[in-house]
């Protein structure tokens, strides 16, 4: 397993919402996860039932922000979004635009842990940056998100699949880093 | 007579548009059905027409306020310079003696936060030099600010009807009455 | 995104460039197969008055001659009215209320719909004023008057007959006014004399004899006084009617071009803007309507036209009738942009059907109502927060900007970005199609609206002075008309018009019987008091205070229907049913039931399943076609 490439294709699930890309990151987060792609995936559903949850243009039932989870009242481009924001900043990116987009959107934030642990290889101080917005960040929305999209994904198979791999890989990840903290 | 702020409801004027509960919830951002300041409609008997005048109520700031004897950790406290009954919610261990004592229900029950909370009158703003959020809101100026010992108002009344007579609090609030048109009604549109 | 199926609720997320390639195809074939482009059809109305929004239709005019939907469902019946009587609708400043002595508030809601008015009102009350509402609900603007006097509905007019017959058997009447600055006088007093009794008022109005007779004579003995004409009176099959016998009342007493008085009803004095957005060529060799149509809105100038071609422009009040019914070319592509049908257009069962007929729907919008469910395509679209424009009013004489104050979010763009991107792109599929010009700034498009005119209207060097703050208007007299010469063809005040008589109507502005009843209650929608039509009852602290929708009953009438606060209800007529919560209340009569107009996000609560689409008597001579008969709705109620 790839953990740069898993989170490069939980990135592009996410990102793009268009159905090729849904099914091609599909395929690699099956292929980075040892798992197998199921056969009786209807992908028209899919993309429907896709945008009903993460896109619109109906309120979306399971919005892929971490605000909507952590800010009191759910607000977004809050104060959750700005602490995302500095943190982004203290590691040296940005948003091309601030203010259009929350920062704290799934795929950045995926965005950011997949440079991160490219950036690890370099200079391995940074696992405390990447610890921390694992522990003090993700693993405090990601399990509240995943429940929700579960509960109102109805008979989706690859989406229900995905947000479960989601939930794994947060639970693993912050094991881990609790162990390389250990460590340290 | 010692300084007492005190909330001025003049009926008269009020339109019921709810800008005062809205400016009370946009300054507070309050949990969903935390609502410190309200708009009530008079019953049938205290006014002839349905949803046709209203007071505007929040904590009355008493004279004698229950919540400030009751309360154990000293959450609720009567200002001395102006009478504003202000209460801090992060001393409160929710023992909701106040939500219970109160005879106006203005101690409102957080669930949520599980704390007390209510309106102090917006101390921070008048302390400011500001308004309170309600008071500024009201775009008929039916909701405005007095200080008591200077109010000289024959129109204004402490207990109007339906509005509960707790002379044992001794409420700051002041009311004006709302008045009745002279009515020509035709019985039928047909 | 992109809807797979109208209604279906299965959406496909689609690049602003695939968006606009599809609509600019479809575009293309249209001219294509109909050699013209009439088959494409806006619809759009007053969800932003700002003045760059007018960019909608210059967007159209850049692609060619197409279909408009023109007029306006609010208030052309009394723009009418006004226009036949002194030659323009024009209000004195609302904040001249406080000079008053005597105030009629008719068939408006003020205390609801235009709250700021209220203080003024309430001023010159102190002050001593008597304030007289007359309605066929009892209001929260009625509770706050001196005299609240119910009506029957529609008949405003006869009730102006029988004050004015009372007037002139008083010899209350200005004489100087009549004579020196008005026409037809002579003609509407043997009109009076001959054919209205105050006895015959009082039967047909439901107001007493005794009381329209005091209603007159307060009305004539006190200097100033006003009467405020609200757009409910004039939402009838006999509205302009009503409100040019209003204007008369106000005329004979001597109010009008007097500070503290007139007949109040609205202005366009401050909306002299450039229209530069709006104002587009047709791309070369574009070919159109051979009628001449001319496009008349209340608010923009008229649209020059090409003496060839023309658009066709058809009733907006008729939307559902007109996509079923036009032909050659039928309405293939509907854009619709700053409105929301579903919600405000009559006849809602109807227009379900005719939006089945469409081969392609474009909805502008910011949120996911039911227009947007009946769309294929929709743009998204930004809100007053993420751009520039600047705003006027038809009431106060103010002027304002609208500045950006955060960025587009996510994808959203404005009217003018979508226009420009649109143009871009179908010039790319075929060179020459559009012309609408490649600016995508909305600050850009704002300063150009401005010009001499405004600047020293408003005492302001540019536009950039309005930084500071709104900026009222240098106003030599807060009355209207008060030098008396008057727009009409005679320069006069005409009581007598003979522009009225060409558009159909009587010259003079005599008795016209109400719309007659097609089912058991009077159905009256107005507006609410937490939103302005289909706009901000969806917003959260809104709904904290206004959860859910009412039909309002007369306690007497749920009584003999066995209805109790609370039950569910069914409202049905022969447009359609909506099923709705009881209030039980005496504001209502008897014999009339109430509904607020108004998007709920959450339930199908729908008003205009019970209006249909029957027109009101005035609205062609300045706007383009005539308004609609709202408030001339009938249905039966039952528990359901």
């Amino acid at each position: 397993m790839d953990r740069v490439k898993l989170l490069e294709a939980f990135r592009d699930f996410f990102h793009y919402g268009t159905l090729d890309r849904l099914i091609d990151s599909y395929a690699v987060i099956k292929t980075e996860s040892n798992t197998t792609i199921p056969a009786d995936i209807d992908w028209q559903e899919e993309e429907y039932t896709f945008n009903r949850l993460f896109v619109g243009p109906s309120t979306p039932l399971a919005p892929a922000v971490a605000s909507v989870y952590l800010d009191p009242e759910g607000q977004i481009q809050g104060k959750v979004t700005s602490q995302v924001r500095d943190f982004y900043d203290s590691i040296g990116l940005e948003l091309p635009e601030i203010g259009s987009e929350p920062e704290d959107s799934l795929a950045y934030e995926f965005d950011v842990c997949r440079y991160l642990l490219l950036l690890i290889k370099e200079v391995p101080e940074i696992i405390e940056a990447y610890d921390e917005f694992i522990n003090e960040h993700m693993k405090l929305w990601l399990p509240q998100f995943v429940q929700r999209g579960l509960e109102n994904c109805g008979d989706s198979v690859a989406i229900r699949d995905v947000l479960g791999l989601i939930n794994e890989w947060i639970k693993k990840e912050s094991e881990m880093t609790d162990m390389s903290k250990e460590l340290i | 007579m010692k300084k007492q702020m005190a909330f001025m409801v003049n009926s008269k004027k009020c339109i019921g548009c709810y800008s005062c509960a809205m400016a009370c919830k946009n300054q507070y951002h309050q949990e969903v059905d935390v609502v410190w300041r309200n708009l009530v409609p008079l019953e049938k008997e205290d006014y002839p027409h349905n949803d046709r005048a209203f007071y505007s109520l929040a904590c009355n700031h008493c004279a004698t306020p229950i919540c400030v004897e009751v309360c154990p950790v000293q959450a609720h406290v009567k200002r001395e310079k102006d009478g504003i009954v202000v209460h801090s919610s992060d001393k409160c261990i929710y023992c909701r003696a106040c939500i219970e004592e109160c005879s106006y229900g203005a101690s409102k029950d957080n669930k949520v936060l599980e704390r007390a909370e209510k309106c102090s009158m917006c101390v921070e703003r008048i302390d400011a030099g500001l308004k309170p959020a309600c008071v500024q809101g009201c775009p008929t100026k039916a909701l405005t600010l007095v200080e008591l010992s200077e109010l000289n108002d024959k129109d204004a009344v402490q207990y109007p009807a339906g509005f509960g007579k707790h002379t044992d609090l001794n409420p700051s609030t002041r009311f004006k009455v709302a008045s009745v048109p002279e009515l020509v009604m035709t019985k039928k549109d047909s | 995104m992109k809807q797979m199926g109208r209604g279906t609720g299965n959406w496909k997320r689609i690049s602003w460039d695939e968006a606009l390639t599809e609509i600019s195809q479809k575009i293309l074939e249209i001219k294509k197969k109909d050699d013209n482009l009439l088959g494409m059809a806006l619809t759009k109305y007053s969800g932003n008055f700002g003045i760059t929004h007018y960019g909608v239709e210059g967007m159209m005019s850049s692609l060619g001659y197409t279909t408009r939907f023109v007029g306006t469902p609010c208030w052309p019946a009394g723009i009418d009215a006004q226009n036949f009587d002194m030659g323009n609708m024009w209000c004195n400043d609302p904040e001249d209320f406080v000079k008053s002595k005597y105030i009629i508030i008719w068939g408006g809601n003020p205390a609801w719909n235009s709250v700021h008015t209220m203080k003024f009102i309430y001023e010159a009350q102190d002050k001593g004023a008597k304030v007289v509402v007359i309605d066929p609900i009892l209001t929260q603007t009625a509770a706050k008057a001196d005299v609240y006097v119910r009506i029957k509905t529609s008949q405003d007019g006869v009730l102006a007959l029988g004050m004015a017959k009372h007037i002139v058997d008083k010899k209350l009447y200005d004489k100087e006014f009549v004579t020196k600055y008005a026409k037809g006088f002579d003609d509407y007093l043997n009109y009076l004399n001959k054919s209205v009794t105050v006895e015959w008022a009082a039967k047909e109005s439901g107001v007493p004899a005794d009381v329209i007779r005091q209603l007159a004579e307060e009305f004539a003995k006190a200097d100033p006084a006003t009467i405020w004409a609200g757009y409910g009176l004039q939402r009838h099959t006999n509205g302009g009617n009503n409100v040019r016998a209003i204007d008369a009342l106000v005329a004979m007493t001597g109010n009008i071009g007097k500070e503290g008085g007139g007949a109040r009803y609205g202005h366009l004095q401050t909306w002299g803007f450039n229209y530069n957005a709006m104002v587009q060529k047709q791309p070369k060799g574009s070919k159109g309507y051979l009628g001449k149509d001319i496009i008349k809105s209340e608010f923009a100038n008229d649209e020059a036209q090409a003496a060839a071609y023309a658009n066709r422009t058809i009733n907006i009040n008729k939307l559902a009738e007109s996509i079923l019914t036009t032909n050659e070319p039928p309405i293939r592509l509907l854009w619709v942009a700053c409105k929301n049908p579903f919600a405000q257009d009559f006849d809602r069962p109807k227009l379900l059907k005719a939006f089945e007929t469409l081969e392609m729907v474009v909805v502008v919008d910011q949120f996911f109502n039911e227009t947007v469910q009946n769309a294929d395509i929709v743009l998204p679209s930004t809100t007053l927060f993420e751009e520039n424009t600047v705003n006027v009013s038809y009431w106060h004489y103010w002027i304002g900007l609208n500045e950006k104050a955060i960025p587009n979010q996510y994808e959203a763009k404005s009217d003018l970005q979508i226009a420009a991107l649109l143009s871009k792109k179908i010039n790319e599929l075929d060179k020459g199609s559009c012309t609408f010009p490649q600016i995508t700034d909305t600050q850009v498009w704002m300063e150009k609206e401005f010009n001499d005119g405004i600047h020293k209207f408003f005492g302001i060097k540019s536009w950039k002075d309005l930084k500071d703050g709104p900026r009222k208007a240098k106003i030599a007299s807060s009355a209207s008309w008060s030098d008396k010469k008057f727009g009409t063809p005679s320069g006069k005040y005409e009581f007598s018009s003979d522009q009225a008589e060409k558009f159909g109507h009587t010259k003079l502005p005599e008795f016209k019987e109400r719309r007659k009843a097609y089912d058991k209650f009077r159905v009256l929608t107005p507006h609410t008091q937490f939103g302005l039509h289909s706009q901000f009852v969806n917003v959260d602290y809104m709904e904290d205070f206004n959860k859910e929708p009412y039909v309002y009953i007369n306690p007497k009438a749920a009584k003999a229907k066995g209805i109790k606060e609370g039950d569910m209800v069914k409202v049905e007529n022969k447009v359609g049913n909506v099923t709705v919560k009881a209030r039980l209340t005496e504001n209502v009569a008897v014999d009339v039931i109430l509904m607020y107009e108004a998007w709920f996000k959450k339930g199908d609560f729908n008003v205009q399943n019970v209006v249909d689409d029957e027109s009101s008597d005035m609205g062609t001579f300045k706007t383009g076609a005539p308004g609609v008969a709202i408030h001339d709705q009938f249905a039966d109620i039952a528990k359901a």
